[in-house]
């Protein structure tokens, strides 16, 4: 599905946010996970992914570093600071009241 | 095997587009993205459909230089004011050595009456030097040019209100840049810093005499002498402090 950069643009942090909560990942990783996990629902432009890792990074959300994988290639691995675990935790709160809300609106309109 | 041409070109533009500070982090940045293609184009027929789904990669560089715009922007201004203190400190220095004298009476140093006026005029010089640098620097952007001459004439005004002579001053210097910069382009070769002088001395001499100032060719030479160090030093220092910062942002060559 195609969805509006504007859209898209809240969603990614809290997906990386979501996604990194379980454990450390890979940019490519984090698109699969997220691909997967929707059913291929939320797709978008996978550079995109890389100046939001980034940002993230800079503001002490996630930390960086270069490891070998399952595959045996090095991947530069992303995971939550305690920072991040706080804003992980408090977005996806929000993101909860928020289409709870929204599947009420929605839910009401077709009522 | 994928032939990776295509995908290093792009990795490439990406990490010299994307002002990311220091030469470490974009390396960083283009490995990573290497590994991306690694993942996502493992196929010669996957490729293109790899490109597709990353992205335009110009919206890419430019989410980056979003993302570091303030370092840029801080740093610019740091490299600016760096290159304009250096300039003119070395300017003022030329000066003070060509205007030293000795008094033979009281054995001792004392700078030239026509000191302050030359000095003057060399940090004017400077300011212009520096001002024709910005607007030439490529690509060319009507707004840093327009930055660059407010920023000119807002020195001017200034100068011209703690000294009578600024504006005077100002405007011979304007002129002395325009024919050296007709003279020289900012090139450093030796014919063009001797053709620099010779437009200089003659300039320097003609509009004395047209003013009916009393100024003979020796001293139009030794005035030219000073601003062509004074040119010189400030080219040299410009490009210096310019290659500093472009290679602090770019790994694949300067802009200019």
């Amino acid at each position: 599905m195609e969805y509006d950069r504007e859209f898209l643009t809240g969603t990614v942090t809290v997906l990386i946010l979501s996604l990194l909560r379980e454990r450390a990942m890979y940019a490519y990783e984090i698109l699969q996970e997220a691909e997967r996990r929707s059913a291929r629902a939320f797709q978008m432009k996978e550079g995109t992914i890389y100046p939001a890792l980034h940002q993230m990074e800079r503001t002490g959300l996630l930390k960086a570093e270069w490891r070998q994988g399952e595959s045996g290639r090095a991947r530069k691995y992303y995971s939550l600071t305690a920072k991040g675990r706080k804003k992980a935790q408090i977005k996806r709160e929000q993101w909860e009241a928020l289409s709870a809300a929204m599947r009420l609106i929605l839910g009401g309109s077709h009522g | 095997m994928a032939d990776r041409r295509p995908i290093e070109s792009i990795v490439d533009h990406i990490a010299r587009e994307a002002h990311i500070p220091g030469r470490a982090a974009r390396d960083d940045l283009r490995r990573e993205l290497l590994t991306h293609f690694e993942d996502a184009a493992a196929s010669p027929e996957g490729l293109q459909e790899a490109l597709k789904r990353f992205g335009n990669p110009d919206l890419l560089a430019q989410h980056f230089r979003d993302i570091y715009q303030w370092e840029y922007v801080a740093l610019y201004f740091a490299k600016l004011a760096l290159s304009v203190v250096a300039a003119v400190a070395a300017a003022l220095a030329v000066q003070v050595l060509i205007n030293l004298r000795v008094e033979i009476q009281t054995e001792a140093l004392r700078l030239a009456p026509e000191f302050p006026k030359a000095a003057v005029r060399s940090v004017a010089v400077v300011f212009g030097l520096v001002t024709a640098w910005e607007i030439g620097r490529r690509p060319f952007e009507l707004r840093r040019a327009l930055i660059a001459l407010s920023a000119y004439a807002a020195i001017c005004v200034l100068v011209q209100a703690f000294f009578a002579l600024g504006l005077q001053m100002f405007g011979s210097a304007t002129v002395l840049v325009l024919l050296g910069l007709a003279a020289s382009r900012f090139q450093q070769r030796r014919a063009t810093v001797l053709r620099t002088f010779a437009v200089f001395a003659a300039a320097t001499y003609l509009v004395h005499l047209g003013l009916s100032v009393p100024l003979g060719p020796g001293r139009a030479l030794t005035a030219s002498v000073a601003l062509v160090a004074v040119w010189t030093i400030t080219v040299a220092i410009l490009a210096r402090c310019d290659r500093l910062f472009v290679n602090h942002f770019t790994t694949f060559g300067a802009d200019r």
